[in-house]
């Protein structure tokens, strides 16, 4: 068996200095896991404290401070990086049959980058004591005094991080396929992380000014939004809206590719539409850069632009809805094997378009008014940010991790974790649909009783979500060690990347890539000739014997 | 310095032979000061409304100029076209929209 | 980014290949950093239809003297880079460095005279954020035109340094031949765009005074 990218040399310095596109991965999918720990740690906290509608055990300025703790490590630690600079980094290179990204030790760098940014960001968070909320709205982050500048420089540094790694991934995508793998032959996966890289590097730059001129403002008091100078705090949110709404589709779009692989892979069909996936992912990329005003109906924007961003907003709806139908159509007669990155699949499904729907109820401007700034909304999002790329990352991590990790997890534990991950995510955010409708707003530590009997259901969804995610993170650890090995391809994808060893080889593919079939192609003709191929190969080269499967 | 060696011929980003000479990047760099004189020139005329414009158009000019000629945009391969014209395009869409935003408001 | 050096990396099948995406990732940069300045001229776009008459009297004065043979300059240097890179690729290592040296040492006059109006301008009462005593009885809003002025200009005068870094050791790269062509090339890419981003700013802050 010739060695893998983990075996071939295991000294601690040729993981800190490689240039292995796989290890990076790994490496950012350990720093995130570690930031989605913390992140989930300061929710329960969060909705500990909401149990009782007086303070239970910390003050209001502890509440401030922890919601912009959790808001602050999910969106930037762990939502924007996490499906692209992990899974991204590991599986693009694989899709597309090259050796590495373009660009490896840029790509490095990044990860070094991004370290760098989540240690400032942490430290500031936590001996700033930052309660600004994880959007720093100006006047009040401009004015607090409690020090927001270490977390803005940190999310600063982050930043960039993202904007180099998605850089290196357009690059890698249009100058390092294989030959003959042409662009409507890319694997889905390929294509939402492209999209993704495109919004990484054209919006997080006009993020970085903002928050360059915010710090500047703190260090020397330019004051550039203070309106008794002449400036307009508004513009600071069409600025960091810029970025902050598009970033939505940096963490959806991801997620997205992860579903499309996962139909394919477990109903063993070819995509209903594969051209039909592609476009309506180059249109959400697009449009999601045309509807950043919706966050802003409220902030006293004209009623131009709170139209035309409305039907901004809703046109992302059509693009995501030809996805859904697209997948459940490929679902549909399906050969079904039921996994679990396959029930996380149907959770995404049934999340995500609820949490879609509420998105063009309050993309309306008319309901925005009543329901801005409540719970209403913090229910919609986590909706799409948990419902949706949360477990869109979980079917991530289940699915790859044979190929990452080259051993399988305990399959019947990973179907009980993800229907718990389910039901105690909508235990946690359909009573906060019903009480930001009644008028809970957000950011509150305090409440009148009458919400009590829905927070502390919400408490309870948070405590079985938390936990399904403490049995994952068990058995992935265990599995590490005692898992079954799992073979070249056990889940007998046709996708690229399951067409190399598990663990891969250093360079990724021994000899040409094996690119004559479709991504998605499970017809009859096209598995004789794979399996023909296979023996030669088998003959050829002797990979690792074919385990965990007939 | 004389180069009696031999004088290879520029080649475009695609491979084929550069059409875009030293002669080529005469004359381009002759139009910039042109243009830069003309913007300077018609700063003094008072064109009111039309001062921006005026100003504006001739700057898209010459950055025009550099883009196709001195950045060989002229010839560049097409995923090199797209992140030029991605680049201009986004900055136009932000500045769109926050602009109609302070012009609208309160109408 | 990668320099564009003249090794092949065992990623890449050719060289040919690994110039190309060196190049595009220098565009895809480029356009990256078109947006960092795209929020500043939004911010600039919006302050100036609020503030129509603070801006035209903050342009009013600024030096469109030295502006304008500031825009000359950095035309120039544009056009002594390119003519580098002709020599270049006719093997005239000695000469292509020569321009591509001068090339920086046209950014440092930039900067000189930049850095002559910043002290004429603090000389009469006028900081960022709206201090010195300029403001006291400036019209509304020319607060923000020299904050913006300010940031604007140098997150510019910034990139220009760091382009003269880029051009000092592609020159000495260049005259020791160990630079490709394609290195040179897209070195004076980032120098091209440092220019592209003056010749708008130039019209901005140094002609559109109004009547």
């Amino acid at each position: 068996m010739s060695a893998s990218y983990l075996t071939v040399d295991r000294t601690v310095w040729s993981w800190i200095n490689t240039r292995d596109h796989k290890r990076i991965g790994v490496m950012f999918f350990v720093l995130n896991g570690l930031a989605l720990l913390l992140g989930g740690l300061f929710a329960l906290a969060m909705r500990t404290e909401l149990l009782t509608p007086r303070s239970l055990f910390m003050s209001s300025m502890t509440y401030n401070r922890l919601f912009t703790l959790h808001g602050v490590i999910m969106v930037w630690l762990f939502m924007i990086p996490s499906i692209p600079s992990a899974f991204g980094n590991f599986m693009l290179p694989l899709m597309i049959g090259a050796r590495d990204v373009a660009f490896p030790r840029l790509n490095l760098a990044s990860l070094y980058i991004y370290l760098v940014g989540a240690v400032v960001t942490i430290v500031g968070l936590v001996v700033g004591a930052t309660d600004t909320g994880w959007t720093f709205y100006v006047p009040y982050s401009a004015k607090d005094a409690t020090a927001v500048l270490p977390v803005l420089f940190g999310v600063f540094i982050i930043g960039w991080s993202t904007i180099l790694t998605g850089l290196n991934f357009i690059v890698t995508v249009h100058k390092m396929r294989a030959k003959n793998l042409r662009w409507m032959q890319m694997p889905l996966f390929v294509w939402t992380i492209y999209g993704t890289s495109i919004i990484q590097v054209l919006a997080t730059p006009v993020l970085a000014m903002t928050l360059l001129l915010l710090g500047v403002d703190h260090w020397f008091d330019w004051g550039i939004f203070d309106p008794m100078r002449g400036g307009d705090p508004v513009l600071y949110q069409h600025l960091f809206w810029f970025y902050s709404h598009p970033a939505v589709y940096i963490m959806i779009l991801p997620a997205m590719g992860v579903i499309s692989e996962c139909v394919s892979t477990f109903s063993r069909k070819n995509s209903l539409s594969y051209e039909a996936i592609v476009w309506a992912t180059v249109g959400i990329a697009l449009v999601g850069f045309l509807s950043w005003g919706h966050h802003m109906f409220t902030a006293g924007i004209s009623v131009f632009d709170a139209g035309a961003f409305g039907l901004m907003s809703m046109f992302v709806a059509i693009f995501s809805a030809i996805k859904v139908f697209t997948w459940t159509g490929t679902l549909y007669r399906g050969s079904i094997s039921l996994k679990t990155p396959l029930l996380y699949v149907f959770a995404f499904l049934f999340l995500f378009v609820f949490g879609g729907m509420t998105g063009v109820a309050v993309a309306t401007t008319s309901l925005d008014l009543h329901w801005q700034d409540t719970y209403f909304v913090v229910a919609h999002f986590h909706f799409i940010m948990v419902g949706g790329t949360l477990t869109a990352y979980l079917a991530a991590v289940h699915y790859w991790f044979p190929k990452v990790t080259g051993r399988m997890y305990p399959e019947r534990l990973g179907l009980l974790s993800a229907s718990g991950v389910f039901f105690g995510f909508l235990l946690t955010f359909v009573p906060q649909f019903l009480l930001g409708n009644l008028g809970m707003p957000r950011r509150y530590h305090n409440y009148p009783a009458a919400f009590q009997p829905l927070h502390v259901l919400s408490t309870a969804g948070a405590y079985v979500l938390g936990s399904a995610l403490f049995l994952t993170l068990g058995y992935l650890l265990w599995s590490l060690r005692y898992g079954e090995v799992a073979g070249a391809n056990p889940w007998r994808s046709a996708c690229f990347e399951w067409r190399t060893t598990s663990p891969p080889p250093p360079h990724n593919f021994e000899g040409t890539p094996p690119f004559e079939r479709g991504a998605y192609d499970y017809t009859r003709e096209a598995l004789e000739r794979e399996r023909a191929r296979a023996l030669e190969s088998d003959a050829a080269l002797a990979p690792e014997p074919e385990a965990g499967h007939v | 310095m004389n180069d009696g060696s031999e004088a290879s011929t520029a080649l475009a980003p695609d491979g084929s032979p550069s059409r875009i000479t030293t002669g080529t990047h005469v004359k381009s760099f002759a139009a910039l000061i042109v243009l830069t004189l003309v913007s300077f020139g018609a700063s003094y005329l008072h064109l009111g409304v039309f001062e921006m414009p005026v100003a504006l158009a001739i700057a898209a000019m010459k950055v025009s100029v550099v883009g196709l000629f001195f950045m060989s945009l002229f010839e560049e391969t097409s995923s090199n076209r797209l992140a030029a014209v991605a680049g201009v395009l986004f900055v136009l869409m932000l500045l769109t929209f926050a602009v109609a935003d302070i012009v609208m408001r309160g109408r | 980014m990668s320099e564009g050096g003249t090794k092949l990396e065992a990623h890449f099948e050719s060289m040919e290949r690994q110039a190309d995406a060196a190049r595009f990732g220098m565009w895809v940069f480029l356009a990256s950093e078109a947006l960092l300045f795209g929020a500043l001229f939004t911010l600039y776009a919006c302050y100036r239809e609020k503030w129509p008459h603070a801006f035209e009297v903050g342009v009013a004065k600024n030096d469109a003297l030295l502006g304008t043979t500031n825009t000359l300059l950095l035309i120039t240097s544009s056009f002594l880079v390119v003519l580098g890179i002709d020599r270049y690729r006719r093997g005239d290592a000695l000469v292509a460095a020569r321009l591509v040296a001068s090339t920086a040492a046209i950014g440092l006059l930039f900067l000189l005279i930049k850095s002559h109006e910043y002290a004429m301008h603090f000389s009469e009462g006028i900081f960022p954020g709206g201090h010195g005593a300029y403001f006291a009885d400036a019209p509304a809003g020319s607060a923000v035109f020299f904050t913006l002025y300010f940031t604007m200009t140098g997150l510019h005068a910034i990139h220009v340094t760091v382009g003269m870094g880029v051009l000092v050791y592609s020159a000495i790269q260049v005259r020791r031949r160990r630079m490709s062509l394609h290195g040179l090339e897209i070195a004076a890419l980032y120098w091209h765009l440092v220019d592209c981003i003056w010749i708008f700013l130039w019209p901005l802050y140094y002609l559109a005074r109004g009547s």
